[in-house]
């Protein structure tokens, strides 16, 4: 039978119109470009954020005191790990790889597998194009994963670097004033304060995608790279705030104390050398928690009682109101229906005497003859009532009130430092400008600020808030406050080779729902500074609420102060106090250890009998301090920085 | 004789095979390296192909030179070899549970496309008997298929089984067979993909009812034939439940890309990005970033068209379609001049099988069809496909060399 010729013909027109179909369908791909594919996915380039990295907070020796630590996360693109090179996986296969997927994950994480498993069930149907399965990835931890998926050829995760990790190597020191940064702002402290100065600028890369789900830059794309934050110098000695800090920490488990607040600032230009409150809930918190702790000693007010007894005492002695050899009789004394009386009584003392023993009733005398409005101008010359204008949020007022609002009471109350709320840095930069020739200054915080590039952008200097009284009556006055450490309650600071002036104070609490003190419930400090013949540090002490046996800023404030200070002297790079010099005591040369490895440094110092203390976990040395060369007594350890990088 | 028969092969269609071969040892060459800024990868694919082309080319020459005879005698055992072949890869072990090759030494043959040769050659020897009745012609096609189709279903290959059906029709329709009845053959087909829409269900019945009315059938007939097709319907969604996933998946993907982007859809879409991005000329031979980037699914064999698309552009692809048309130009040429209703039957086979072969791929390839594992013959990789492409395009020259027509 033959083939009938319309037979041939319906399919050759057939055949003709199937291949038309097909060229007309490509025409309009290739050509017409339906889709649009033509340029859009010519290159299938795309960009990414290239995070900036944030500015550091160094201390004034350009230690560092946070750190950037590289971190990352992964993307599971679940369009492409469900596609296998053969076909798309039945439903039981996919479940099988996002097992082993959540195993391998789970094996370089601290997180049970079930955790990214349970994830990638509950993201993968949906976000086909990529969702973050872990995140905070070391570059150890990245790796070890890829590779190890790369072995399970399993394709489809993605690794991106996250804005890097806020660190602080040196785990809570300086923690409150520092602040905290977390999920992308400063939260509080410095961090917060200076947020803007410390955020850089993110770049941008262009990248290209693979199949295989994985993101390439190549040196001929687009590139802008991100610019990094500034680096800010503090005024702060990293040293000096160590041996503050655990000083307090000392005194507060001493005198079980509730807070410890400790300032040392350099009086002839403002500066902040350290600064620390600790409470005693914190002794033992997280290096997190201590971060995200207010600045107490900006943000904390307290009755400052006896150390504010010296200002008057400057007041009527700058009126020559008194010599300092007068004889005031300091009986017991009642003011209205007010009886005032020392702790331990006395009879007739000299002006001088009044502040070495501190008689709150010899000062109710020498403010009798002041009058209200001077007391309160000089009050609020010394800065009491007002923010001091540190450059950090948190910074409280105190409570002055204007003589209007006087009782008949109050100008005695103040005269011995009651009725009257500070801020403990207004109290230590009062007594700043006393051992200042006057000159009360703005705290400093910041040395200076320090861009991209290494270009100072900022550089802080010495402001004279206004000047105080004048030097005879400052003098006078001087020698009043060295009686205090000679021969009265501060002897127990008394050092051999320095000469200090200073004032303890000692305040009942105010309870809690106004009116009237609590019993039993004492504030307890002592402010100082020295070399007397040239001050160079001023120092303040506070323990809030300390045992009954420890009230007295005399037997608890002092001790720590003189520790401190101690401390501080010998410390060896200081050139805060000359007269270390002339101490004599077996210094040893710092030797070079930059660059040695963590394992080998145990033995290298323990030859040269060198204790040390390591801050980061690197494997190298990166940093040293002291410097190598620098003489230092023996006892001290010094500081190691291994930092990652 | 021996003198002449250099002369006997029909040169034409000799320079459109080997401008085909080389076309897509090319093409092979570019799928097997991915270079991309620092990415240098390099495969073996274009290197086992040259290998499968010598292997090709040897059966070409031995199909080409055996005797007529011996070839008539041996269809039968060639048969039963491949349906043994078929039960043997059951049985071997397969790769993520789907058993289709055997493997030896590095390289693999998938007895599925020895058995489409092998049932042309089958069907073409029995069907175009004298006063053969055409509901016979219908009955052993079918008969001579349904086993290799059972195997390969089995095994399982939803493609390769569906283009037993794509020769087998055409030839028992060049058998005589009329259009009517193959359209009451293929009609539970219809039933089965309208099955899913009520309105196309209804559609479809009622144009079924009225060609068989206009036919004047009895009312019996009529009433059986559209009930037993409504019944199929009814019944597809139910059997729907019994299809593989990736089945389900790869069906649902055609009718939706966007249904399932991480599968099928997945491989459909980005093939159209890379045939589309391709443009008029191309990017360049070894230039195409999709391929380059490793975005293209199995782009040495399934999606080889989307390489050329990408690389060589519209004019690549037109080049290549035309070569294809070409190819059946010669074919149809030649079953024209064939007096031989055998080698008739099987011309039309294996055109048809080539055909369908070029359509459903091409098709794939520009997203007009669902994606089912079939390579473009004579272009993608693989030699089991090359090897029964080229014996059956050898089978082209034997007839035409036998009729001495050119």
């Amino acid at each position: 039978m033959l083939i009938k010729k319309w037979r041939i013909f319906t399919i050759k027109i057939v055949i003709i119109g199937i291949f038309i179909l097909i060229i007309y369908r490509i025409f309009t791909i290739q050509i017409l470009d339906i889709y649009g594919f033509n340029d859009n996915y010519r290159y299938r380039t795309k960009k990414t954020i290239i995070p900036a990295e944030r500015g550091i907070i160094y201390d004034c020796n350009g230690f560092a005191l946070t750190g950037n630590k590289k971190v990352f996360k992964l993307e599971l693109c679940s369009a492409i790990t469900s596609w296998s090179n053969k076909d798309s996986l039945s439903a039981d296969e996919k479940i099988q790889l996002y097992k082993t997927i959540s195993e391998i994950i789970a094996k370089n994480t601290e997180n049970p597998a079930n955790i990214y498993f349970q994830k990638i069930l509950k993201f993968a149907p949906d976000y086909i194009n990529g969702f973050e399965i872990v995140t905070n990835l070391t570059p150890i931890q990245k790796n070890d994963i890829l590779s190890e998926l790369k072995e399970n050829k399993i394709r489809g995760i993605r690794s991106f670097k996250q804005p890097s990790k806020r660190v602080y190597p040196k785990k809570g020191l300086a923690g409150p004033l520092i602040g905290l940064y977390n999920s992308g702002k400063g939260e509080c402290g410095i961090e917060q304060s200076f947020d803007a100065e410390l955020t850089g600028i993110d770049g941008w890369a262009e990248i290209i995608q693979y199949g295989t789900g994985e993101n390439y830059h190549f040196s001929d794309m687009e590139i802008k790279e991100p610019i990094a934050g500034h680096s800010i110098y503090l005024t702060i000695d990293a040293h000096i705030q160590a041996i503050l800090e655990s000083n307090l920490k000392k005194g507060i488990e001493n005198y079980n104390a509730k807070n410890a607040i400790g300032i040392i600032i350099s009086p002839k230009d403002g500066k902040i050398l350290a600064m620390s409150g600790i409470s005693a809930d914190n002794l033992n918190a997280s290096p997190q928690l201590i971060h995200s702790m207010p600045i107490f000693p900006i943000s904390w007010l307290y009755e400052p009682g006896s150390t504010v007894k010296p200002i008057t005492a400057l007041l009527a002695i700058e009126k020559k109101l008194f010599e300092s050899s007068d004889i005031i009789d300091c009986r017991t004394r009642k003011i209205g229906r007010r009886t005032i009386s020392d702790v331990k009584p006395f009879k007739n003392l000299t002006f001088k005497e009044v502040i070495t023993y501190s008689s709150t009733v010899g000062i109710t005398y020498v403010v009798d003859k002041i009058s209200d409005i001077d007391l309160y101008n000089r009050l609020v010359d010394f800065g009491f009532g007002h923010k001091t204008g540190i450059i950090l949020n948190g910074e409280r007022n105190g409570i002055l009130r204007s003589p209007s609002n006087w009782s008949r009471y109050s100008r005695h109350s103040l005269s011995f430092g009651q009725e009257l709320s500070v801020a403990p840095i207004q109290l230590i930069y009062a007594y700043g400008a006393l051992a200042n020739e006057g000159k009360l200054l703005q705290p400093l915080i910041i040395n200076k600020i320090i861009d991209n590039d290494g270009k100072v952008v900022f550089n802080s200097r010495k402001k004279v808030v206004r000047y105080i009284s004048n030097i005879n009556a400052l003098d006078t006055l001087i020698t009043f406050l060295q009686a205090v450490v000679d021969i009265g309650y501060g002897g127990l600071t008394k050092l051999k080779d320095i000469n200090i002036a200073g004032k303890t104070g000692t305040s009942e609490k105010h309870e809690k729902n106004g009116g009237g003190y609590e019993k039993d419930k004492y504030i307890s400090s002592f402010v100082g500074f020295c070399p007397v013949e040239d001050p160079q540090i001023v120092m303040l002490i506070i323990y809030d609420e300390p045992d009954y046996n420890h009230r007295y800023g005399s037997i608890s404030a002092v001790p720590t102060f003189k520790k401190i200070l101690e401390e501080i002297v010998v410390l060896p790079n200081s050139n805060l106090l000359n007269i270390i010099t002339q101490i004599n005591q077996d210094y040893i040369l710092v030797p070079n250890c930059i660059g040695l490895p963590i394992n080998a440094l145990n033995e290298f110092l323990h030859k040269k009998g060198i204790s040390y203390s390591l801050y980061g976990d690197g494997e190298f040395v990166t940093n040293q301090f002291p410097k190598s060369g620098i003489s230092m007594l023996e006892e001290y350890p010094i500081m190691v920085i291994a930092d990652e990088d | 004789m021996t003198t002449k028969f250099p002369l006997k092969i029909d040169w034409l269609l000799l320079i459109i095979l080997v401008a085909l071969i080389l076309f897509g040892e090319l093409a092979i060459y570019s799928a097997s390296i991915q270079k991309y800024g620092d990415k240098d990868v390099v495969s073996d694919y274009y290197i086992k192909q040259l290998i499968w082309i010598f292997i090709g080319a040897i059966v070409f020459v031995l199909v080409l030179y055996i005797p007529e005879i011996l070839m008539d005698i041996l269809v039968v055992p060639f048969y039963i070899i491949t349906i043994l072949l078929l039960v043997l890869v059951l049985f071997l072990p397969g790769i993520s549970g789907v058993h289709r090759w055997i493997n030896f030494g590095g390289f693999s043959l998938q007895p599925s496309e020895l058995a489409k040769l092998s049932s042309i050659l089958l069907i073409a020897k029995i069907i175009p008997r004298q006063h053969l009745l055409k509901r016979k012609i219908v009955l052993y096609s079918f008969l001579v298929i349904l086993l290799p189709v059972l195997l390969i279903l089995k095994e399982p290959d939803l493609g390769s089984s569906l283009i037993f059906f794509a020769f087998t029709l055409p030839m028992i329709y060049f058998a005589g067979v009329s259009f009517f009845t193959l359209l009451l053959i293929i009609s539970p087909i219809i039933s089965i993909i309208v099955g899913f829409s009520v309105f196309w269900w209804i559609v479809f019945d009622v144009i079924l009812l009225i060609i068989l009315l206009r036919k004047r059938f009895s009312y019996f007939f009529c009433g059986f034939i559209v009930v037993g097709n409504a019944f199929i319907s009814l019944l597809t969604p139910y059997f729907w439940g019994f299809l593989k996933d990736y089945q389900q998946e790869r069906i649902l993907a055609f009718i939706n890309p966007k249904h399932d982007f991480l599968g099928s859809g997945y491989q459909i879409i980005q093939s159209k990005i890379a045939i589309g991005s391709g443009g008029f000329f191309g990017k360049g031979f070894l230039n195409g970033t999709q391929k380059n980037l490793d975005f293209l699914p199995e782009q040495q064999t399934d999606f080889i068209f989307s390489v050329i698309g990408e690389e060589l552009g519209f004019i690549g692809c037109f080049l290549l379609i035309i070569i294809f048309i070409l190819l059946i130009w010669r074919g149809v040429f030649i079953l024209k001049k064939l007096r031989n209703q055998t080698k008739r039957i099987a011309i039309i086979g294996i055109l048809s099988f080539l055909i369908f072969q070029i359509v459903i791929n091409i098709g794939m390839n520009i997203g007009i069809i669902p994606v089912v594992g079939i390579p473009l013959p004579f272009i993608s990789y693989g030699g089991s496909s090359l090897i029964v492409n080229m014996a059956a395009v050898s089978l082209f020259f034997k007839y035409a060399k036998e009729r001495s027509f050119i």
